[in-house]
C-alpha cells in the first residue's frame, strides 16, 4: 500500500502538530511556484487567484461591494455571497460543507475547508503544497492563529447523491 | 560577507562596527578601542568607511532569505509585510528597489507592499488583482520603465 505523501522535512517541521503526528495528514497537491492561489481562495476551491480582504493591497482579490478589511466580519460577508452562513462548531454535519477561519483576535490568518469525509484541507501560503489534515489542530501555530469562525453551506443535492 | 582589513595586532582590545544611520544611510563608523600606555585606560580611533553595494547586497540577501523562509507559508498580507526582516528592507529606501525587483523576478514573493511603500506608486491594474503572474509583470514592467532593472 502506498504511503501518504508527506511534506519535505523542512516544511513539515514548521507545523509542530503535523510534525509530531505525521500520520495525521497527507499532501494533496504540488507546490505552486507562481503563487497561483492561497488558502482563502482554496476554501472556495479556486486555484487561479489570491484572495484576501486587506484594504491596502490592490494585488489581492476580494469580491466587490463587500467589506474589505482585516476582520472576521469581512470573511463573513465575502464568503456569505457564496452561500456560507456562520455556524457554531466545526463538527462534521451530513449535507454541509464547512469552512474554518483561523485568527489571532479578530485578525484572520488562515482558512481551511472541510471535505466530505470530515477531514480538512489547507493551502499553505501561496506557493507551498495544499494538504489534507485530520483536524484543525494540525495547522494551528502562533502565526496561523486559532480556529475562530466557522461557516457552512448545504451541499447541492446532486453532489450529495 | 565583506572582510574588513582590521589591523588587529595594533588594536587588540575591542573592535565594533556601528551603523551610523540605521534608517538606511550609507556610512558605517568603524571604532577601534585599544589600550593606552597605562594599564586600564583606553584610547580610541575612528575610521569612517562608505558602505559598498556589496555590503548592501549581502545584507539584503540575508534579510530576504530570512523573510522567505519564515513567511512563504503564510497568507495574511499583514503578517507577511510586518515581518521584521521585511520592514528592515523597507527602511533602506529607494536603493533596494533594484534588489527587490530582482528577487521578485527570480524567486517571486509578496514584495508589493514594500514596492508601494518605497516608491509611492501602484502600477497594478484593477483587473490584475489576485493574479500573481499579471501583478508581478506589472511591477517588473514598472521597474524596467524606471531603470531599476533590465
Amino acid at each position: 500500500m502506498q504511503q501518504p505523501r508527506q511534506l519535505p522535512f523542512e516544511r513539515e517541521r514548521r507545523y509542530p502538530n503535523l510534525h509530531n503526528n505525521p500520520g495525521s495528514y497527507e499532501v494533496h497537491s504540488d507546490e505552486t511556484p507562481h503563487r497561483d492561489y492561497n488558502c482563502a481562495a482554496w476554501a472556495l476551491e479556486i486555484t487561479d487567484a489570491v484572495w484576501w480582504p486587506h484594504p491596502l493591497d490592490p494585488e489581492y482579490y476580494w469580491p466587490p461591494n463587500v467589506r474589505r478589511d482585516d476582520s472576521l466580519q469581512a470573511f463573513i460577508e465575502g464568503y456569505g455571497i457564496f452561500g456560507f452562513e456562520v455556524c457554531d462548531t466545526p463538527d462534521y454535519e451530513v449535507g454541509f460543507i464547512k469552512l474554518a477561519v483561523f485568527a489571532e483576535g479578530d485578525e484572520p490568518l488562515h482558512v481551511a475547508r472541510q471535505l466530505p469525509d470530515g477531514r480538512w484541507t489547507s493551502k499553505l501560503g501561496l506557493r507551498w503544497e495544499d494538504i489534507i489534515h485530520d483536524d484543525l489542530n494540525g495547522v494551528t501555530r502562533p502565526d496561523y492563529g486559532q480556529p475562530r469562525l466557522f461557516m457552512r453551506k448545504p451541499i447541492a443535492q446532486e453532489e450529495v447523491g | 560577507m565583506t572582510t574588513l582589513p582590521l589591523p588587529t595586532r595594533q588594536f587588540t582590545s575591542r573592535t565594533e562596527l556601528r551603523m551610523l544611520r540605521p534608517d538606511g544611510s550609507t556610512k558605517f563608523e568603524l571604532v577601534y578601542f585599544r589600550h593606552g600606555g597605562t594599564e586600564g585606560t583606553a584610547t580610541e580611533a575612528t575610521v569612517t568607511i562608505t558602505e559598498t553595494s556589496e555590503i548592501l547586497l549581502d545584507e539584503f540577501r540575508a534579510l530576504a532569505d530570512q523573510w522567505h523562509e519564515e513567511t512563504d507559508d503564510l497568507s495574511s498580507p499583514s503578517k507577511i509585510a510586518m515581518h521584521p526582516a521585511y520592514q528592515r528592507i523597507i527602511s533602506k529606501g529607494e536603493r533596494v528597489l533594484p534588489l527587490i525587483l530582482e528577487d521578485l523576478k527570480e524567486r517571486r514573493g509578496e514584495w508589493y507592499w514594500a514596492l508601494r511603500t518605497i516608491s509611492g506608486e501602484s502600477p497594478v491594474p484593477a483587473h490584475a488583482a489576485g493574479n500573481r503572474r499579471l501583478v508581478d509583470e506589472a511591477w517588473l514592467d514598472w521597474g524596467r520603465s524606471r531603470g531599476y532593472i533590465r
